[in-house]
């Protein structure tokens, strides 16, 4: 059938049809049985119209509408907020938990004060390998060598008075140098203490005995006298300490070298 | 009858006593002055033509009564929005044809199909249309569930034109002003949409058990 010949069905049986229009109709109705198997349906749809259109009572009050008018509340209006600052609360609140969670960056403790920081040398090395400091030493030599270490004065420790020259380290692996150190005898009266605020740099030597010397370039040559035995321990922990100190020795102006003791608790450097 | 209220006519309205007899616009007018008595009246006299229209709307039978009392909140909220120059009656569905359209498309419509069909399963129980031959009255039910089914699955804008206009037998310029539309557009609508009913209730009927 032609979707006009239905549309007119429609209209005729739902009753909206003029006179031409039902006019129209009835005699496709009659005309064709697929057009009357058609208007049947749609009559018997309208019929079926009128018992669907039949609902159960309202029971809406009208205190419920007076409660709902008055207090300008609506579901939906709820629920969106709702739906709107759930999620807000909850990034919030795993924003919270991460920064409190979250593990601190720790700075491992800087080591120095107190404890024992064992600075190994090439003298040691050597003197570990069973050599012997005082074969270092160069009796006929007018010069006196000292120890070059380059190390910055902290300003903890800075003296008052002018600093001291910078004393070059130039150790080398293997290198056999003569290292002479000028020992000033006020220098070795110093307690432990007072020397440590006049270190400019430390340096690990061979465990020697700094005994005194004279304040003239033959004490270069008063070299320490072998170590006494040192207890029976590591070899490690018989490295002895020595500190130049603020006293320029009289003969040459070179920083005194002062051992403050075999361990190892001095601060190193700046 | 349309009545457009002049400001004279809406201060007699508003010394009058409220009654059955006063007509939409003038208990619009007194609702507006503040008068919550008036929207009640309003309420009480519009509420079971807007119920049936959201019943049949409804994708949940249990939500129409929700709908039906969010209409009237919105309207109650929206009455300075209202012109005399339309009938109140039509305002209002309009809000509800827009409120039911909204609740459709939160809802989950294949959920809704399956609670339709078990609750027209059990009409055949209270019918008023029950025939005497136990076939017949079968046939019938049948035939009922299978056009609710298909009015349930029209789009949204054919089902709000065949609900207002074979359900609800509103008049076409009512149906236009709900629509927004002319009287001419409103019958193309319902032309349609009675068209597309037509497409889904063939096979359903195929179905259904026939004598």
């Amino acid at each position: 059938m032609k979707r006009k010949d239905i549309d007119l069905l429609i209209k005729s049986a739902m009753g909206e049809a003029d006179s031409q229009e039902s006019s129209q109709a009835q005699a496709l109705v009659e005309s064709s049985p697929e057009a009357a198997r058609e208007a049947a349906m749609w009559a018997q749809m309208k019929a079926d119209f009128k018992i669907l259109a039949d609902v159960p009572e309202c029971q809406l009050s009208n205190e419920r509408m007076r409660a709902a008018v008055l207090s300008g509340s609506i579901k939906q209006r709820r629920a969106s907020a709702f739906r709107f600052w759930m999620p807000a609360a909850g990034l919030a609140t795993a924003a919270l938990f991460a920064v409190f969670l979250m593990p601190k960056n720790t700075v491992p403790p800087v080591s120095g004060s107190g404890d024992a920081v064992a600075i190994t040398t090439p003298e040691d090395r050597m003197r570990n390998e069973g050599f012997d400091a005082t074969t270092l030493i160069d009796p006929r030599s007018s010069e006196l060598s000292v120890p070059t270490i380059e190390e910055s004065t902290p300003e903890s420790v800075a003296p008052s008075e002018p600093a001291p020259a910078p004393v070059k380290r130039t150790t080398r692996p293997r290198q056999r140098t003569a290292q002479r150190v000028a020992v000033n005898d006020a220098a070795k009266q110093q307690t432990a203490a007072e020397a440590a605020e006049m270190i400019v740099g430390s340096v690990v030597v061979p465990a020697m005995n700094m005994a005194a010397t004279a304040p003239d370039t033959n004490a270069a040559r008063a070299m320490m006298s072998p170590a006494p035995p040192a207890p029976a321990s590591d070899s490690s922990s018989e490295e002895g300490v020595v500190i130049l100190s603020r006293e320029s020795s009289v003969g040459n102006g070179a920083p005194v070298a002062v051992e403050v003791g075999r361990r190892h608790d001095v601060v190193f450097g700046g | 009858m349309r009545l457009n209220l002049s400001h004279a006519e809406r201060s007699v309205a508003a010394l009058k006593p409220l009654s059955d007899r006063m007509t939409d616009e003038e208990l619009v007018s007194r609702a507006k002055d503040g008068d919550y008595e008036a929207f009640e009246f309003l309420f009480e006299r519009h509420r079971t033509l807007v119920y049936r229209f959201v019943y049949q709307m409804a994708p949940r039978r249990d939500d129409a009564e929700d709908i039906v009392q969010e209409v009237f909140v919105r309207a109650f909220q929206n009455l300075h929005r209202y012109r005399d120059e339309a009938k109140f009656t039509t305002w209002i569905l309009r809000i509800a044809s827009n409120l039911s359209t909204d609740r459709a498309r939160m809802s989950h419509r294949r959920h809704a199909l399956e609670q339709q069909e078990a609750a027209g399963a059990l009409t055949w129980m209270t019918s008023e249309t029950s025939h005497e031959d136990p076939i017949k009255n079968l046939e019938s039910e049948a035939r009922i569930a299978a056009l609710r089914k298909a009015i349930e699955a029209l789009p949204e804008h054919h089902k709000k034109a065949v609900v207002m206009r074979d359900l609800q037998e509103m008049e076409y310029a009512d149906i236009a002003e709900v629509f927004g539309c002319t009287v001419g557009g409103a019958k193309l609508r319902v032309l349609r949409a009675r068209r597309a009913l037509r497409d889904r209730l063939e096979p359903l009927l195929e179905e259904a058990p026939q004598t």
